[in-house]
């Protein structure tokens, strides 16, 4: 940038920082060129207080513009999703124990617990065992459409509501995972998780449809009213109402400028809850990494050996004994885990060092998972570190995923993959 | 979002359009409402106001999740009250698994019973190894349930943070976590066909230290609760 050195109006060296990242980029070799033809009115770059309203003003629109990192909500929509239909499907003989009338928490002590705390569950709306079974076959069947993505907004609701109803009902049965879990369930909400890899993706290319409301969206405004009716369950009337006069909206055309403000508060909401679901990610590696470093066992590398010893979190008794092997493997082991958990916020926002801290936390967590009987938690954990991986990864992921599926059936059946199958793929890259 | 301004991220975002313009072109009189800059300056002003109310709630939450997962300090001690507020019953975290330290204890629970039989004899069941049940069904499964890994163990640490070690109440919600373990009790011994005539349960402890490794770990050490009778509702 020689060239804005000739000008009165030259800034400090720290100003281009302030600049719209694209912006800059095209304007260097004209602005070259220029000043070596005509030396005389170089133009002079604005000066910082317009560039600092440009940026302002460019931060905005890419805010409230296309969403993006569409991918990664959808990662988070099927993997989330995942996890609870193979705990529901997993506990189904055990449902009536868990969340149900077998339960030694009954539904008039998780009614005394959580009026304390303002907590809710669509369970404990009725204590007839009908009602009971009829959530578990709903919360089933939300949870397949959600990772589906079938009406994936609506969906969303719904499956926020069954997350945070079947972990309130038995507060006292939730681990880590499940509080992940309900957290995601919610910020979920807020992001665009449908945009790709989705049954609503999929009808968007098939018909040519758009995504703006008006005629041709009655199936969808029917769902979504569903959706905004169950909420009244448990969530006050009004609540309700105002979902439901605000979904009666998608029957007609909006005026231009209200669908295009529309579009804009959803991108906003998603990119917001995307930046919340990162940060939270973070909060929970810096909260676990911060109190482990006050831990002596963490300190005099001996951590592993006592968790590795615990009777519950201990299904294979050799495979831990295996792992509990020397002083000096357990304490770089222990060492590794809080520097990376402490190092986390720090490590995984930089370009390439943070696959080497996301490749540490994914390998931890599937170690937790098979050595500590601890599978669904570890997913769960282990989805959180993911969305910090870029489209274009998840991408050829999804498209690896896909050839081995193909390949595989291939050499299985001579049947070439389907979608469906496919799809199932990009879910675990 | 810095998570997904790296330039391959565009690239991939240019392949995504481009899928999507592939399958459908656009009919002629469809507008973006999503290009930001085909919209009017009266919407990007709403839009943006709009995006600094959420960010003002973005801000606002993350505040109050610091308050409740840091430890406690002088700024959250100030705002316990709101922290509460907004953080429960949705928001409610902690992360103290295998934090700060991993339990150095195997904490097993027993329970025994007495019956009264129909002359008004009463007779005491021997001890039964709840945790021990537990162990078993989690030994070799790579998934064990929800009610082996977590209803026992978190039963117990219910009572053990709402009762002092001499079995007195700390928390209002003792009497929820006695009934809760009660009622596991009666319950396993329903499950086993051994409920019937039950009139009181005790529970009992036994602290097994996992001792430091190659060490010889020290004797276990038993806590006895007293002896609670069972109500009615405890059966059902």
């Amino acid at each position: 940038m020689t060239s804005v050195d000739s000008t009165p109006e030259s800034t400090p060296e720290s100003a281009p920082d302030f600049a719209p990242r694209p912006a800059p980029m095209p304007e260097v070799p004209r602005q070259v060129a220029r000043t070596g033809s005509k030396p005389a009115d170089a133009p002079a770059r604005p000066p910082l207080d317009i560039r600092i309203a440009e940026a302002v003003v460019a931060f905005f629109a890419r805010l409230s513009g296309r969403p993006r990192g569409t991918y990664q909500a959808a990662l988070l929509r099927i993997g989330f999703g995942a996890v609870f239909l193979a705990s529901l499907v997993r506990e189904f003989l055990n449902r009536r124990e868990i969340w149900g009338d077998e339960s030694p928490w009954s539904n008039d002590m998780a009614r005394r617990l959580l009026s304390g705390i303002d907590g809710f569950s669509v369970l404990l709306v009725r204590d007839d065992r009908w009602w009971f079974e009829l959530m578990y076959v709903l919360a089933i069947a939300v949870t397949a459409l959600f990772v589906l993505g079938w009406h994936t907004r609506a969906m969303s609701v719904l499956f926020c509501l069954m997350v945070v109803s079947f972990n309130s009902r038995s507060l006292l049965m939730t681990d880590g995972g499940d509080t992940v879990l309900t957290l995601m369930s919610f910020y979920l909400m807020f992001t665009a998780c449908g945009r790709v890899w989705s049954l609503d993706a999929r009808r968007l290319r098939r018909t040519g449809g758009s995504r703006s409301p008006g005629p041709g969206q009655e199936g969808g405004v029917f769902v979504a009213l569903v959706a905004a009716v169950a909420v009244g369950l448990v969530l006050p009337w009004w609540l309700s109402l105002l979902g439901a006069a605000l979904v009666l909206t998608g029957m007609w055309r909006l005026p231009r400028e209200l669908e295009q403000l529309r579009a804009a508060v959803v991108a906003a909401a998603h990119h917001c809850a995307l930046f919340v679901i990162a940060a939270q990610v973070c909060v929970v590696y810096a909260a676990a990494g911060m109190l482990k470093v006050q831990g002596e066992t963490w300190q005099n590398g001996t951590a592993l050996h006592y968790a590795l010893n615990i009777e519950y979190f201990q299904p294979w008794p050799w495979l831990s004994d295996l792992a509990d092997g020397g002083p000096v493997a357990a304490t770089a082991l222990a060492y590794l885990t809080v520097f990376s958990q402490v190092g986390f916020v720090f490590l995984v926002f930089a370009k390439r060092v943070k696959y080497v801290v996301i490749a540490i936390m994914v390998a931890m967590h599937m170690g937790i998972a098979v050595l500590l009987g601890l599978p669904a938690f570890s997913a769960s954990m282990a989805l959180g570190d993911l969305i910090f991986l870029p489209t274009a990864f998840l991408l050829y992921a999804r498209s690896l995923g896909g050839r081995l599926v193909r390949s595989r059936a291939r050499g299985g059946g001579g049947k070439p993959g389907t979608g469906a199958a496919a799809a199932e793929g990009a879910g675990r890259p | 979002m810095p998570a997904q301004d790296s330039p391959a991220t565009e690239v991939a975002e240019a392949a995504e359009l481009a899928e999507g313009a592939e399958g459908s072109p656009p009919p002629a009189d469809a507008f973006d409402p999503e290009d930001p800059d085909a919209r009017s300056p009266r919407v990007q002003m709403a839009a943006a106001a709009v995006s600094v109310l959420l960010i003002a709630g973005v801000a606002f939450h993350l505040l109050f999740v610091f308050l409740h997962v840091a430890p406690e300090n002088q700024a959250s001690l100030k705002y316990q009250e709101q922290t509460r507020e907004w953080v429960y019953p949705v928001f409610e975290q902690n992360w103290h698994l295998f934090a700060p330290d991993p339990l150095n204890t195997n904490i097993r629970v027993n329970a025994r019973v007495q019956y009264r039989a129909a002359d008004g004899t009463v007779t005491t069941s021997p001890w039964a190894d709840l945790t021990g049940d537990d162990v078993a069904h989690i030994r070799g499964n790579p998934f064990p349930s929800k009610a082996d890994q977590n209803l026992l163990r978190r039963a117990w640490e219910f009572y053990d943070s709402s009762h002092d070690d001499d079995g007195s109440r700390t928390t209002d919600r003792a009497d929820l976590a006695e009934e809760y373990l009660r009622r596991i009790v009666v319950k396993r011994m329903q499950a086993e066909g051994r409920a019937d005539g039950i009139v009181a349960v005790q529970l009992r402890a036994v602290f097994a230290p996992i001792g430091a490794p190659d060490a010889v770990p020290s004797e276990p050490t038993t806590r006895e609760l007293g002896w609670w009778e069972t109500r009615p509702d405890d059966f059902r």
